[in-house]
């Protein structure tokens, strides 16, 4: 829990006073009040990147009525789906039809614990961070499942199903991955993981040292994201929607919530294990180390840092939102085939030679 | 995680409140669905204990592997059984369901009395080995590594060969 020098000092001092420490307590709670605000100013960042960018690839025009440059786009679907009615399927099961959606957001929102978006700007820097991420993000598919279950539909069954089955099968590759950036770093926090490719600039990012990791966790961090060249879940062509066929108003806004909200960690966890996170990445140049007594120099740093991980997580965005609009869709026994005959055996062999690299070199 | 006392209390008993009602709804709902349902809530109960306790490999390991893992496999087993077929034809109780009821109350009980008169700081053979390897090491994770490759190397092994053996099992009765 980093808070600013300023505020720590101010927290102390009121503490001291007896009757003052429910407000200290309250005070806990601001930072991830601010967090959750923040990521809800990026989905909505990303919804409206999202529409100009498919615009510009198909040669639309995009939003442009809704604000300047259709910024406010993104706010007014929101508004949109908040008002719209809440249609309850007759014979489906209300109680978990209610919570599948709840799970799958409270899931990716928990990840963001972990992820450091500043030097030492993280909410909790646990020992065992990025295998967190791993953890939680492989309950998801109890809520897509409950939500396919309970509509009392075959399609939202047959999404729900597939979105289980795609989202197992393409965890293990991730592991695997994952924990080859583990080996190199020595550790699982996300934070000691930064800190490790600090030191030569742009060349001592993990992207030089686990190319095929890179490339494995690309593609299935885009699996796990349900993005387009594995959006099987939601086919429209052969299951209307999906697991969500049923949904509408705020629900069907939550899962469109968490598929944002899925793409936007993964890119941030691309940005901390392969990127180099919150440093400059320019070799020789240690923007950082001039200037440590002054504390505006303090919050300058500190703002220079969530920008530098916003702008390497948007690049990754940018990316993937282009592929989903460049490639088709891949088949059901196409896609199980990659995941289990190509890339986890290509991880796999990637984890054995980091592991005999790091025991050569020790 | 160290908490203030009286928030740590509360959390433990809404944890082990909801545990209670969750494992009652794995055995009582009639619905299987529902029931592994609940399976999944008494695990991730589980995992906030771990957590309670300092030790967040266990817990997300809990995690990983019992909710992520095996029970989105119950659930996908289960929920392509009918609901239906299971609470139609019930004998209401039986010999059978007398005695597993005996045994399943006796096991609660005999553990509670079990559990206070167990010196639990006698079993010192797991914490007092390696202790100079791991003065530098205060890392959980580290810690549990270092044991795995040192006191519980044997049985990490054997574990692996029948775990090895049950897959080489499960794939021959597949084929079939």
């Amino acid at each position: 829990m980093i808070i600013d020098r300023v505020q720590v000092e101010a927290i102390n001092s009121f503490s001291n006073l007896e009757l003052l420490k429910e407000v200290y307590g309250l005070i806990w709670i601001l930072p991830i009040l601010t967090l959750l605000l923040g990521i809800t100013i990026e989905v909505l960042v990303i919804v409206w990147l999202e529409r100009e960018i498919s615009a510009s690839i198909q040669q639309r025009i995009g939003p442009e009525y809704a604000g300047p440059l259709g910024l406010l786009q993104a706010i007014a679907d929101g508004t949109k789906l908040l008002f719209k009615e809440d249609i309850l399927p007759s014979r489906g099961d209300i109680p978990l039809f209610s919570i599948g959606p709840s799970i799958a957001v409270i899931s990716i929102l928990l990840s963001f614990l972990v992820i450091p978006l500043g030097y030492r700007f993280v909410l909790a820097d646990l020992s065992i961070g990025v295998f967190l991420w791993i953890a939680i993000s492989s309950i998801a598919p109890i809520g897509l499942l409950m939500a396919g279950y309970s509509s009392n539909n075959k399609y939202s069954f047959l999404g729900g199903l597939r979105a289980a089955a795609q989202s197992i099968s393409y965890e293990i590759p991730l592991t695997f991955c994952v924990l080859a950036i583990s080996l190199l770093s020595n550790s699982l926090s996300t934070v000691d993981i930064v800190e490790a490719q600090s030191k030569y600039g742009f060349f001592g990012w993990n992207l030089w040292r686990q190319p095929i990791g890179f490339l494995v966790f690309l593609i299935s961090s885009l699996a796990e994201c349900e993005r387009l060249p594995f959006d099987l879940p939601e086919a429209e062509e052969e299951l209307v929607a999906g697991y969500q066929t049923e949904y509408s108003g705020i629900k069907y806004g939550l899962f469109y919530l968490v598929s944002y909200l899925n793409l936007l960690v993964s890119s941030l966890f691309v940005t901390v294990l392969y990127l180099g996170g919150w440093n400059l990445s320019i070799p020789y140049i240690s923007f950082f180390g001039f200037f440590q007594m002054n504390k505006m120099v303090g919050i300058l740093e500190m703002t220079m840092s969530i920008f530098i991980t916003l702008t390497k997580a948007y690049l990754f965005l940018f990316i993937s939102i282009t592929i989903r609009w460049t490639l088709p869709r891949m088949r059901m026994d196409q896609l199980l085939n990659l995941g289990w005959k190509f890339l986890l055996p290509i991880s796999l062999g990637n984890l054995l030679l980091t592991t005999s690299f790091q025991l050569v070199s020790l | 995680m160290d908490l203030p006392g009286p928030i740590h209390e509360i959390l433990v008993l809404f944890g082990g409140f909801v545990l209670l009602l969750g494992g009652l709804g794995v055995v009582l709902l009639t619905n299987p669905t529902f029931s592994a349902f609940s399976l999944g809530l008494v695990l991730v109960c589980i995992s906030l204990f771990y957590i309670l306790l300092n030790s967040y490999f266990v817990a997300v390991a809990q995690l990983l592997i019992y909710v992520g893992a095996i029970n989105v496999l119950i659930i996908f087993a289960v929920m392509f059984v009918n609901g239906s077929e299971w609470s139609k034809d019930k004998n209401f109780w039986t010999i059978g369901d007398g005695f597993t009821s005996l045994v399943c109350i006796t096991i609660p009980f005999s553990l509670m009395t079990t559990i206070p008169d167990t010196s639990w700081y006698g079993i010192l053979w797991t914490t007092r080995s390696n202790q100079i390897v791991e003065q530098g090491l205060i890392n959980n994770v580290q810690q549990i590594g270092i044991h795995l490759a040192t006191d519980f190397y044997l049985p990490f092994e054997l574990i692996s060969i029948i775990l090895l053996v049950s897959l080489i099992g499960a794939i021959t009765m597949a084929r079939q």
